[in-house]
């Protein structure tokens, strides 16, 4: 007897392959059998007439490093059929390791969600063991960041590590690689992972090189900041080429007006990265707006050296008040304006949620730079910002080395993860992604959107045991009315869960039933190739 | 039929995915089930533990368009893994329409069989329609899917002769090769290399091609020149892509190589060439077989086109003649000093003398007392000659091995070891395509993966010809199923001693029954006739 029989499935293998017609049975958390007409017994019996099944979707850049921990029942990913987590982006493994100024990153966050949560670890192992007791309603995968490694190592400051600096950020990578962690992750765009050289990346890089493990980066810059789109580019891949190791970039985007139109010329460097055999791919949101806090969108770099109290102080003074104004407007000059940035979460008035900082700055009767610095002397607040143009997002979406990737995190329509106006990217990304390029532009075929949800993430995480529907393989599948597939979270009211995704199954368990949640939390943590 | 379950097997998916263990159940003619530790019933089982299964191979590039009509149980090709053969290649469409001279050819063809290969009064038909049934009564050992080719559509409303058609010859060639296609055949071949494809210009190949491109069918091509011998290899290469462009068809360059030294380590080049059309949008791909060497007549080899216009007969007058036989003989000198060296050209199947086959030409010419050119004429005056020739460079042959655009086909015929298909020293592509693909660049140099490998054999080829329901290990598909030992396959067949089956493809299945078992012919031949996409 089969635990699961979903029967006549238009089936998508997650390869990119045409699809074919067939019966899928799950049994024990794998997929047992794919027949065409036969069937055998099951418990229960899906009938996916009309519907298309394809693997669960892996979901390579997330922030869901405290979701399940505040949540276990989170569920804006599972009802996208995202059915695996990668999180620890962006340079941010926000729950380990928990030494020194780590720690008080952790607070920063979890304090975003809730009034207090008390790590019982320290280490990566221990972080993994206590999300295995928590629960997830789907599986995760982890990395360690590297601003995580510096500010427990050396904090926000503005230097190059010492030579015993460095050994320590080496081994804190590679214990947490040894522990489970399935790759190494930089946002060099932020501080404090700006203030690392291009030498410290590629050393603590060479820690998942030779564990055969992945290096996701978001780049020094998206568009003309610092030193301008090409040659971060350039950076990144220079990385993986001395760490040797396989390159992920994460969310590609053409960040500022300085930029708009250069995702053909950006592709062209990475097919040619391909070509030279250096191993490099890319994903993406499917949206034109990006998100971030207000500190890593609006505030120079220097001003965030030494963390909060030191911005705090060098706000109060006079001069250094005005050179952080004067920074900010030139920020806001080259593209990235002050209509398009909007406050998503604020703790402290929540009343400024879904505004954005010129409506703002003209209640408090000042300048868009004055209500910046204004809001963060309270607290630190996340914002959404326009910046990119649908030609380049298009472009990228139709490229077969970029994967579909939330950027977002697992959050809830009830509970303590359903605060604020986040970007709806948490919401709505595979489904927005199926429903404007596959079924409105007709820009990308359903079987390419599947692979670049389920296959190709799952290669580039090196996992021998996801992304394809082929009996042996785990049971992660989804299974949708395509045609009628709809994101409905919006940047105004983004804690919305989409439709269409009719059933969601994670290890053997359906967790998404007739889109309705089922109560189960069967993902498990993903801390090996073949888990 | 029976049930059959091949158990703990290495399955290969055949587009190119990595390897997984299962079981497979066949039914019926289809695949009806992979598995992964269930087992379901059957009434044989075969048990796979430690073998690679993958999708039967499926062979572009043929010419056994006379094979199974003269034994029905040719077993090179299915004892390679091939469970389907495309035939009518290079423009030959040999049996099919059997109207005027390309009526008159096949009757030469056979006569170099014993009795005609008995076939001679059975021969009734003279459209495709009838050819395909034919085919159909007289069975095969594997699937057979068939094209149209220009050379036999001209020879057949032109013959041989060096001149642009009239509106009305290019409408009835165009109709002609309508009438082929619409009753079965999935493709178009020309053979602009050879005459009298040679004597045909772009735009006559176009308003043909068209007729393929409307019904969503292939256009195969034996380029104008893969060396220098005329307009070069690029300029005969942007010629078959402009062909596809213009008549809106998916293009097929059949047995891609770069030949002679003139044109040696261009693998590259040509590669980007194809590499820039599939991204501006066109659908242009290649087939190759895995050897330095390649065959054909020795007309085709070193005649110079000129000599050829009107067929044998003309062509023997021409050799009659002090003055023109001069002129002929200057010609095939031309083309010697062009890197043909008539050292690298052995005679593979000479009827008239059987000594030859296996020698040089050089060899011939000396033992003669003559020059090579000399020996070639006295050659072909007894009767036409197949020639086997040193033509590439290894590393050509490599570039092209690893390439995704690049298919794995033979250029060969099913043949047998026995009868009357066991004649000759052929170029041992007819045996040895696909072993001896794995063995050499799988096993041997690991330049390219075996699923990769797998993939050029099984879903590349069934796309390019627009199959939906084979090429592929899954549910629903056709049986075609080849079972293998991956490390230990070897293609025997030597260029010496060709007529030799390969070892390591332990069983073959097509349409669900088991022709190959335990490396062993059981005698079936349940080979059906491919004549539209989801066949």
């Amino acid at each position: 007897m089969n635990d699961i029989e979903i029967k006549n499935a238009t089936i998508l293998d997650g390869l990119g392959n045409e699809p074919y017609k067939g019966n899928l049975y799950v049994k024990n958390g794998k997929i047992v059998a794919i027949t065409h007409e036969e069937t055998y017994d099951a418990s229960v019996s899906l009938d996916a007439s009309g519907k298309i099944v394809t693997p669960g979707f892996i979901d390579l850049h997330t922030h869901s490093d405290i979701s399940f921990l505040l949540d276990s029942t989170a569920q804006s990913k599972v009802r996208q059929g995202v059915t695996l987590e990668l999180i620890g982006n962006c340079g941010l493994s926000i729950c380990a390791p928990l030494i020194g100024d780590a720690r008080d990153m952790f607070d920063t966050w979890v304090s975003d969600h809730t009034d207090s949560y008390n790590p019982t670890w320290t280490d990566y192992a221990g972080y993994i063991e206590a999300s295995k007791k928590a629960k997830s309603t789907l599986n995760i995968a982890f990395q360690i960041g590297h601003a995580s490694l510096r500010l427990a190592v050396m904090g926000q400051d503005d230097r190059s590590p010492t030579a015993d600096e460095l050994t320590e950020m080496k081994r804190l990578a590679g214990e947490s690689l040894d522990a489970g962690a399935l790759g190494f992750s930089t946002g060099l765009f932020y501080a404090p992972g700006y203030y690392a050289r291009t030498d410290e990346v590629i050393a603590i890089a060479e820690e998942a090189g030779k564990r055969n493990k992945l290096y996701s980066t978001h780049q020094r810059d998206e568009g003309s900041r610092t030193v301008g789109l090409f040659v971060s580019l350039n950076e990144a891949i220079e990385i993986g080429r001395r760490a040797e190791c396989r390159v992920q970039i994460s969310h590609v985007k053409c960040a500022s007006p300085q930029v708009w139109g250069k995702a053909g010329q950006y592709m062209e460097l990475l097919e040619q990265t391909v070509k030279e055999g250096v191993d490099v791919a890319g994903d993406q949101y499917p949206y034109p707006a990006s998100s971030t806090f207000i500190t890593g969108a609006l505030f120079p770099r220097w001003a965030l050296a030494g963390g909060r109290e030191a911005t705090l102080k060098y706000m109060a003074d006079e001069d250094d008040r005005g050179r952080i104004i004067d920074e900010m407007n030139e920020t806001f000059n080259q593209g990235r304006g002050a209509d398009g940035t909007i406050i998503a979460r604020y703790v402290p008035d929540e009343s400024l949620e879904g505004k954005n900082l010129e409506e703002i700055a003209d209640s408090m009767g000042t300048t868009p730079a004055e209500a910046a610095l204004r809001i963060y002397e309270k607290s630190e607040a996340m914002v959404v910002s326009y910046g990119m143009t649908d030609e380049d997002v298009e472009t990228f979406a139709a490229h077969p080395l970029i994967a579909v990737a939330s950027d977002g995190e697992s959050l809830s329509t009830e509970g303590v993860l359903s605060a604020g106006k986040p970007h709806p990217r948490s919401y709505g990304t595979n489904p927005r992604f199926l429903q404007k390029f596959v079924n409105e532009k007709k820009l990308v075929s359903i079987q390419e959107a599947v692979r670049k949800m389920t296959s190709m993430p799952a290669q580039r995480l090196g996992l021998t045991n996801r992304g394809r529907l082929t009996p042996g393989y785990a049971a992660d599948i989804v299974i949708m009315d395509l045609l009628n597939v709809k994101e409905n979270a919006t940047f105004v009211n983004p804690h919305q869960y989409p439709s269409g995704v009719t059933h969601v199954i994670v290890n053997g368990e359906i967790v998404i039933k007739d889109e309705n949640f089922t109560g189960k939390t069967s993902g498990e943590m993903i801390t090996n190739f073949n888990s | 039929m029976d049930k059959i379950e091949i158990k703990n097997a290495t399955i290969i998916d055949g587009l190119g995915g990595d390897p997984y263990i299962g079981n497979l159940y066949l039914n019926d003619g289809k695949i009806t089930a992979i598995t992964h530790g269930e087992s379901l019933d059957a009434d044989k089982s075969i048990d796979a533990t430690g073998k690679t299964v993958t999708p039967g191979f499926i062979d572009l590039h043929t010419h056994s368009d006379l094979s199974f009509l003269l034994d029905s149980t040719a077993q090179s090709k299915v004892r390679q893994g091939v469970t389907m053969e495309l035939i009518g290649n290079c423009g030959m469409s040999t049996c099919a329409p059997l109207i005027g001279e390309s009526k008159e050819l096949l009757m030469q063809r056979l006569s170099t069989y014993e009795n005609g290969g008995g076939l001679t009064d059975k021969i009734n038909w003279t459209d495709y329609a009838g050819y395909i049934e034919a085919s159909r009564k007289s069975g095969a050992t594997l699937n057979v899917a068939f094209q149209i080719g220009h050379a036999t559509l001209r020879s057949a409303v032109i013959g041989q002769e060096d001149r642009p058609p009239t509106a009305d010859e290019l409408n009835e060639m165009k109709r002609l090769a309508g009438e082929s296609l619409d009753a079965g055949a999935l493709g178009f071949s020309t053979g602009l290399f050879y005459a009298p494809g040679y004597y045909a210009r772009t735009d006559e190949v176009i308003a043909i091609a068209e007729e393929a491109g409307k019904r969503n069918k292939l256009y195969s091509t034996h380029q104008r020149d893969e060396g220098a011998s005329s307009v070069g290899l690029f300029v005969s290469l942007n010629e078959a892509i402009e062909i596809g462009r213009r008549a809106e068809c998916k293009v097929q360059i059949s047995h891609v190589k770069c030949d002679t030294n003139q044109v040696w380590g261009k693998a590259d080049k040509y590669l980007a060439l194809l590499e820039s059309t599939v991204d501006e949008g066109l659908d242009v791909r290649g087939d190759q077989y895995p050897y330095p060497r390649s065959s054909t007549s020795i007309t085709g080899a070193i005649f110079p086109r000129w000599s050829l216009s009107g067929g044998r007969e003309e062509t023997l007058k021409i050799m009659a003649n002090e003055d023109s036989r001069g002129e002929l003989i200057d010609g095939i000198n031309v083309i010697i000093d062009k890197g043909r060296t008539t050292d690298g050209i052995m005679i593979a199947r000479y009827v008239p003398d059987e000594s030859f086959e296996g020698k040089n030409i050089t060899e011939i010419s000396e033992s003669m007392g003559t020059t090579p050119a000399e020996a070639v004429l006295r050659i072909y005056q007894e009767g036409e000659a197949m020639v086997v020739m040193q033509s590439m460079d290894q590393k050509d042959v490599d570039k092209f091995a690893q390439h995704p655009l690049v298919a794995v086909a033979s250029d060969g015929s099913s043949m047998s070891t026995e009868g009357v298909l066991s004649a000759g020293k052929p170029h041992p592509r007819s045996y040895g395509t696909n072993p001896t693909f794995i063995q050499t660049f799988v096993n041997e140099k690991k330049i390219v993966s075996l699923q990769e490998a797998i993939r050029k054999m099984t879903s590349l080829p069934a796309s390019r010809l627009g199959l939906t329901n084979r090429g592929r290990l899954v549910p629903g598909y056709a049986a075609d199923v080849v079972i293998m030992q991956a490390d230990k396959v070897k293609a025997n067949a030597t260029f010496l001693d060709p007529h030799q089956y390969p070892s390591g493809i332990t069983h073959v299945i097509v349409n669900g029954e088991i022709v190959i078992k335990d490396e062993e012919f059981t005698g079936k031949t349940p080979g059906t006739m491919i004549t539209d996409f989801s066949s």
